[in-house]
């Protein structure tokens, strides 16, 4: 019986192909749009390399001080994250880093422009970067304050053409650095892993940062497992009453909060200073974006469904009177409706791989490297269905309503 | 006519209604992306009130525990004087000075105060050494600029921008104002007497953020780089180049301040390759909310032609019987697309009326009124002109009615 | 030239419009049907007179051609040969803008389906002849008012068809096609959808008219009603018979 119906409605397509056109045409660049968007957010959300751990990470990036008249938010300082959050029960791995800032290098008068990043040692065991070649720092060379680095494959090129990079040295800040190992290029929507450079912190040009509260730090919390989060964060909140504010007449207290990747882009699209982000409202607003911008096609799609029964009224009511159920009539179309979508969403789905590819090749996102997988794909597959039972529910339930009397009259009235 | 059409189309409402919330969801997104169009249009057509050509930013990170620390901050101040000059005595630099507020950057400066109405405003703060004045190439229509000394006076001169002297004095002349900050309907004083903000001179416009963003509203005061009691070591300095420095200038100057002060951090940063970027980071949004407005729209007169094709050969026997009764085959096809623009126009208004909404309610208070106007009408004379496009196919079709086939149709 | 005005006062026929002795003639008409495979001939040298004022009926068995003949007659249709005059005036060289011209201003068609727009209200579907003329609103509502009153249908301005009766329906399809004053009336089976009495009632309107002064030419095949016209044509296979 099903196939009866396809073969139906594949006919049916093809007979009226302006109206396929227009359907499949909608259909597949709602798709393309709501795909690439999804595999975009899934990106940034999910585990990538070398944020392989991200799901069981808090990432401590946002801290604010108040006082009466002044207040102060931003990245932590290593004083803060050294001295108080250390130690939290639950927590594998704990590594502090910079944030990653533009530096320039100069090579044959050239200007070569590079992002550096410093980091501790645990920094390599928290996260999982591909080795080209060398190898990472540790903790005697972070011990030590030594004038090493990790570079990426175009840094390598960029600084040293085609030569060998490891052992190789460039100069950047005033500072002269060695290479020790060369890393695959990290993509820009890395938050806690993009760079260039990696050079340990203690390369730094003073000590001063050691103790502030506030800088230009942050920090991942590795837990043992998601479940307990909870108790990561109460623990680190037990802890804020107890800072010891550095400069008491201006700044009373601290508050700030262990975040998971979702709750820090949620935090920063709303532009809240709030402790608490409101992920849930992030998400909400995400999918009345998605349902709004689905809207419009959904519309076209349902009046045209309309058209289509107009057209075939008489059809529709000799069919009646010769006695086939509504039913029937109602399924028939139900199919046609999402073979139609289906096949709005496979070329959409086509047609996103080649917009992800473009994106990947613009270099609008440096190093991007957007890819689909299984589970975008099935938001995609059933964004399509629900999309044609979007578009096909009001239609239906019109025709099933219809009087055959009416219908082989040509309309109602 | 256009009564008769209005007739047809308000009868047949409920029919029309789906395609009349496509075209004004249509309309309203093409007044958004023609919005910010215009925004940006109104914003380009301000004078800048600098020259971002031959222009760089130099960014300076002082590792610096607390702000408190006084002996610290006489320090970094020698420093930052040993590196003005020095920055000065590099090869084909005209002028370089203190400039917190560089042009297209991400970091800035503000001042808030409370106006004598009660509301607040804000305006970037921008603490210079005189030499900011060639090297921004800042234009003076009033007053006097700053000089030497004016950072030890026993008040602080101000030089403002045109449209932040319009905003607090109105047409009055506002040299030798003060700027003032209201608590409770009362003037607060400045807890130093050389705190007082007094104005002294106005430039035609330092737009920080560029041509395409809205920051009308500027002040420029004294550095001092002696007293730690009257402000911070500087952060960031603009140096002016001659035309045609080659490359090697940026690693010149870079090895001379470092040489200068080991221990701080430069970064350096053509103005006029930010303003690139910034332009660009503003554009291709737009490009891509434009591209797929686009493409929605042409989704919609798809839809539409579809729609009114099979709104015509339902009606063919009214067709049939017009042209019995008098009508051309081109009032027959004028029927067809006036019916259509009919009912665009009353998607546009009440799209029009839904899109003022957005100022009435102080909703993005920042972007003028002519923004909105400009984007519904841009948006009209794209909308009707596209609706009747997609109805001269089904409006052909129209005409091509045979009445006396038509009118027996049984 | 005498102008007759019935009971209401108003001129049915426009009185500044010279008499002439034939409304209608045709000459050696033929109308031909070409597809790709058939050739099929409606209308088979017909020669026609309608006299000024003339009340004739048309009749003969379906496939004889009379909507054909109607059709031409009413510049619906051009005969493949033969010529057409109307009022005097030989149409064969008129454009299509100058038959819909003269069509909007000489000619009313009555149809058995009615043929009324159901979106629009009675008074809105008889102002449409009139709407092609480029009156003034204020003018077609006065001449609209006048038509209905004179089928009697004044009280029903602001119904749609879908409320109303089939008789009454058939009645605003007349004032819709006299509410331009012309001359000439075509009704296709005017009574063909309507039961005995209805019909009756359409009949006697039509009837009126044609004393008012409007030449009528009806195609019908109830010989009851054919009986009541002054003269009969027959047609068979698109030839004038007896």
């Amino acid at each position: 019986m099903l196939t009866n119906y396809v073969k139906l409605a594949w006919k049916v397509l093809l007979r009226r192909k302006f109206f396929t056109f227009v359907s499949l045409f909608g259909t597949s660049v709602t798709l393309l749009v709501l795909m690439i968007a999804s595999a975009m957010l899934d990106h940034s959300l999910a585990p990538h390399a070398p944020e392989v751990r991200l799901d069981r990470t808090l990432l401590v990036t946002y801290m604010s001080m108040r006082g009466d008249e002044n207040d102060w938010s931003g990245n932590p300082g290593y004083g803060f994250l050294d001295r108080y959050c250390r130690g939290i029960p639950h927590v594998e791995q704990m590594s502090v880093f910079t944030g990653v800032h533009a530096t320039s290098s100069f090579v044959h008068g050239g200007k070569v422009e590079l992002q550096l990043r410093r980091t501790d040692a645990p920094y390599w065991t928290v996260l999982d970067f591909a080795f080209v070649a060398g190898q990472a720092y540790g903790e005697r060379e972070v011990a030590d304050g030594a004038r090493v680095a990790v570079i990426s494959e175009s840094a390598a090129r960029n600084l040293f053409g085609g030569r060998a990079p490891v052992g190789q040295t460039f100069e950047t800040q005033g500072q002269s650095f060695t290479v020790i190992g060369v890393v695959r290029n990290v993509p820009r929507d890395r938050d806690c892993a993009y760079a260039d450079v990696w050079a340990p912190m203690t390369t730094l040009p003073t000590e001063v940062w050691r103790t502030a509260l506030m800088g230009d730090f942050n920090a991942m919390l590795l837990a043992d497992s998601p479940r307990h989060f909870r108790e990561i964060r109460a623990e680190f909140a037990a802890r804020l009453p107890h800072v010891v504010m550095t400069e008491p007449d201006r700044y009373k207290t601290i508050s700030g909060m262990p975040r998971t990747r979702l709750e820090d882009i949620a935090a920063e699209a709303a532009g809240t200073t709030n402790d608490v982000p409101r992920t849930g409202l992030f998400i909400g607003v995400l999918v009345l974006l998605t349902l709004l911008f689905m809207l419009l096609p959904a519309m076209n799609l349902v009046n045209l469904n309309i058209s289509r029964i107009f057209e075939r009224m008489s059809e529709i009511g000799v069919r009646k009177a010769f006695g086939a159920s509504t039913g029937h009539l109602v399924g028939q179309f139900i199919v046609e409706n999402i073979v139609l979508s289906v096949l709005g969403g496979a070329i959409g789905l086509l047609l996103s791989l080649w917009g992800l590819q473009l994106i990947n090749g613009s270099g609008m996102i440096p190093n991007a490297d957007f890819r689909m997988n299984l589970r975008i794909f099935l938001y995609g597959l059933g964004l399509a269905v629900f999309f044609g039972v979007l578009s096909g529910a009001y239609p239906a339930w019109r025709m099933a309503r219809l009087d055959p009397v009416e219908a082989l009259r040509g309309g109602p009235r | 006519m256009i009564a008769h059409y209005l007739k047809l189309v308000w009868n047949r409402r409920r029919a029309n209604s789906l395609i009349l919330v496509e075209i004004l969801v249509s309309f309203l997104v093409l007044c958004a992306v023609f919005g910010v169009v215009a925004y940006y249009a109104t914003n380009w057509s301000r004078p800048l009130g600098f020259d971002y050509r031959n222009l760089w930013a130099l960014e300076v990170s002082i590792p610096q525990s607390t702000l408190e620390d006084r002996e610290a901050t006489v320090r970094a101040l020698g420093v930052s004087q040993r590196l003005l000059t020095s920055m000065n005595a590099v090869t084909h630099v005209e002028t370089a000075a203190v400039m917190p507020n560089t042009p297209y950057s991400g970091s800035v400066s503000r001042s808030g105060i409370t106006l004598s109405d009660g509301s607040l405003m804000q305006y970037l703060t921008c603490q210079v050494t005189p030499a900011a004045f060639q090297a921004l190439k800042l234009e003076l229509v009033a007053g006097r600029w700053l000089e030497a000394g004016d950072e030890a006076l026993d008040y602080t001169p101000h030089v403002i921008t045109q449209d932040l002297a319009r905003r607090l004095f109105g047409r009055e002349n506002p040299i030798g104002r003060t700027i003032d900050s209201y608590k409770d309907g009362q003037i607060q004083t400045p807890k130093q007497a050389w705190q007082q903000r007094r104005v002294v001179g106005v430039i035609r416009s330092y737009r920080k953020a560029g041509e395409l963003a809205d920051m009308p509203y500027a002040a420029f005061h004294p550095q001092s780089l002696t007293d730690p009691e009257r402000g911070w070591a500087p952060w960031s300095y603009v140096i002016r180049v001659n035309p045609g420095t080659p490359a090697e200038f940026e690693e010149r100057l870079l090895k001379s301040l470092h040489a200068e002060a080991p221990d701080w951090t430069f970064t350096l940063n053509s103005v006029e390759r930010e303003r690139q970027r910034d332009i660009r980071g503003r554009l291709q949004p737009l490009l891509f909310g434009a591209t797929l407005a686009g493409f929605l729209i042409f989704m919609v007169g798809m839809g539409l032609m579809g729609v009114l094709w099979q709104n015509v050969t339902r009606r063919t026997q009214e067709m049939g019987l017009r042209r019995a009764l008098g009508a051309t085959a081109s009032a027959v096809r004028n029927q067809i697309i006036g019916e259509i623009v009919v009912l665009t126009a009353i998607a546009l208004f009440i799209g029009t009326v839904l899109f003022l909404q957005l100022p009435l309610l102080g909703v993005l208070s920042f972007v003028g009124v002519g923004v909105f106007v400009s984007a519904i009408v841009a948006s009209s004379l794209v909308i009707v002109p596209f609706v009747v496009l997609c109805g001269l196919y089904p409006g052909w079709l129209a005409t091509q009615v045979e009445p006396s086939r038509a009118l027996q149709y049984e | 030239m005498s102008t007759m005005t019935d009971t209401v006062g108003a001129a049915v026929v426009d009185p500044r419009r010279p008499a002439a002795p034939i409304a209608i003639r045709l000459t050696g008409v033929e109308k031909i049907h070409r597809t790709d495979r058939i050739e099929t001939v409606a209308l088979n040298q017909i020669h026609l007179e309608v006299k000024d004022r003339e009340f004739l009926s048309v009749m003969g068995p379906s496939g004889s051609g009379k909507s054909t003949l109607l059709n031409v007659i009413g510049l619906l249709d051009r005969p493949t040969k033969g010529t057409v005059e109307i009022g005097g005036q030989s149409v064969g060289t008129l454009s299509d803008h100058a038959l819909a011209s003269k069509r909007n201003r000489d000619i009313g068609f009555v149809f058995q389906t009615f043929h009324l727009i159901q979106d629009l209200n009675v008074l809105d579907n008889v102002e449409i002849p009139l709407l092609y003329r480029a009156l003034p609103a204020g003018k077609r509502r006065g001449m609209a008012q006048e038509a209905l009153e004179r089928v009697g249908l004044s009280a029903r301005t602001e119904h749609f068809p879908s409320q109303l009766s089939g008789g009454q329906r058939q009645r605003v399809a007349i004032a819709r096609a006299i509410v331009g004053r012309p001359s000439i009336l075509l009704a296709d089976e005017p009574t063909g959808n309507l039961d005995s009495q209805m019909g009756d009632e359409i009949i006697a309107i039509l009837e009126e008219l044609n004393r008012a002064g409007t030449t009528v030419v009806m195609v019908t095949h109830d010989q009851r009603l054919a009986s009541r016209t002054a003269r009969i044509v027959r047609l068979f296979d698109g030839r004038q018979v007896e």
